[in-house]
């Protein structure tokens, strides 16, 4: 029944990159409430390979005439103890800061660099004690190494809208407060082993909706 | 016009190490580029407490290894005309056998656009070989232990070939927008040989260091000698020091 349901409470374009996706639109089960709520948008993710461990992103990106989120004014940390970024993978908005902490316990310099299109940036080197920031001001994936340390490398993910989920172990994801529009439901992959999903969404009067996605090669 | 298809013959081994020279071509112009690959500056060239965390299973055990600039592989290098494109010779197929995953960080082999590449499964068993890579996309099917499946570098970029059941590429390859490409390693002096005389572009290329390009004008029977360098020098500072 909630298949019958479907069409009319999504409102998805047909695109090309739907020919790669399993889709499965469903009816939040909280019944509408009087007053409009946030909406969320939640679902599981499949592969149509076994691929272990995939570390994955779901995130909205804001079709035209759609605000996003401003950046939250926090700033995310990223560690460097043990000469490993800590978080490896962080998440963050567009317009967000991150502090790169040199947080060893040992006299170790670190450097903090990016060759990626979105931030080509270099921190320098310096000592535990210190740390150094930078606003990241355009969508993509950062790829951050240490000039120093060959096995250091991690990635700062920075998302247009501020509405994202990392897709948990078993394939789920869920992206609270989303406000009504039109918004694009787009993956990515830290490793690509898939083809990316990219599709047209549409939250109207705050119902949330449930979107389970199928990655094929 | 016949010394330019005798050129174009000779294209396809015109890229070479300078341990093997080609005979030049009387017209052509050869480029001789030296590699430079260096850390940052102000990098600690010793650290004790650093280096005795050096090991084979470093990335596993999330230990410590330095960056050896000295001993840096996996350049690499390639060059284009500035202006327009050269008539191209059929290129070869690049033939990789696949078995293990490629190391991190690795480069297998680089390909030009439009070259055919070539997938040996040398497995034991069958294994479904694709790229999801950009520009790249490609799904050889199952292929039989010993048995290859043919794709094309279509666009440039780096082609990750996957398996189904690996969770990392078993090979890597890097496709540049020319036939003149070449692998290279720190400190190597490559040499292009048999080019069409004017301007090309040099360009360096390294998985996980930044590269960089340069200019040169080739004049016709003559060596022309460049550099180019690998590393972060180059890129821009930023972030105010803070203690937190």
């Amino acid at each position: 029944m909630w298949a019958c349901k479907r069409s009319f409470l999504m409102r998805i374009w047909t695109t090309p990159f739907c020919l790669t996706l399993l889709l499965i639109g469903r009816l939040a089960s909280a019944a509408a409430p009087t007053t409009q709520p946030a909406a969320s948008i939640s679902g599981k993710i499949s592969a149509s390979a076994d691929i272990p461990n995939i570390e994955m992103v779901v995130y909205l990106v804001p079709a035209e005439g759609t605000a996003a989120l401003p950046p939250p004014t926090t700033p995310v940390k990223v560690s460097q103890h043990g000469a490993k970024f800590s978080p490896a993978l962080a998440i963050i908005t567009v317009g967000q800061q991150v502090d790169f902490v040199n947080d060893e316990e040992r006299l170790i310099e670190h450097n903090v660099f990016s060759n990626a299109p979105p931030k080509r940036f270099d921190l320098g080197m310096y000592p535990p004690g210190q740390s150094r920031s930078v606003v990241f001001d355009k969508p993509g994936a950062v790829l951050l190494y240490c000039s120093i340390h060959r096995y250091m490398d991690g990635v700062v993910f920075v998302t247009p809208s501020g509405l994202f989920s990392r897709v948990a172990p078993d394939g789920t994801y869920h992206i609270d407060n989303v406000p009504d529009g039109k918004w694009t439901l787009t993956t990515w992959q830290r490793r690509k082993r898939f083809k990316e999903i990219s599709m047209p969404v549409q939250i109207e009067k705050g119902k949330s909706l449930s979107i389970d996605l199928e990655l094929k090669k | 016009m016949i010394r330019r298809l005798i050129a174009l013959s000779l294209l396809a081994v015109g890229c070479q190490n300078s341990a093997s020279p080609v005979a030049p071509i009387a017209g052509m112009a050869t480029l001789r580029v030296h590699i430079v690959a260096e850390p940052k500056a102000g990098a600690p060239q010793s650290d004790a407490a650093v280096s005795s965390f050096d090991t084979p299973t470093a990335r596993n055990n999330g230990a410590f290894a330095k960056v050896d600039y000295a001993d840096l592989s996996q350049i690499v290098v390639w060059i284009e005309p500035v202006d327009g494109s050269p008539e191209k010779s059929e290129p070869a197929p690049l033939e990789l056998s696949l078995r293990d995953p490629a190391p991190p960080d690795s480069v297998t082999g680089v390909a030009e656009v439009g070259q055919p590449i070539v997938l040996k499964n040398t497995a034991a068993s069958p294994r479904t070989i694709y790229s999801v890579s950009d520009g790249n996309e490609f799904n050889l099917g199952s292929i039989a232990p010993g048995a290859s499946g043919q794709a094309v570098a279509k666009s440039a970029g780096t082609i990750e070939v996957l398996a189904e059941s690996s969770p990392d590429p078993l090979a890597v390859i890097e496709v540049a927008p020319t036939q003149w490409v070449k692998m290279a390693h720190a400190g190597d002096d490559v040499t292009f040989a048999n080019l069409p005389p004017g301007n090309y572009r040099v360009v360096s290329w390294h998985p996980r260091l930044p590269g960089s390009q340069t200019t040169v004008q080739l004049a016709a029977d003559q060596v022309t000698e460049t550099q180019i360098r690998v590393g972060v020098n180059a890129l821009p500072k930023v972030g105010p020091i803070q203690t937190p």
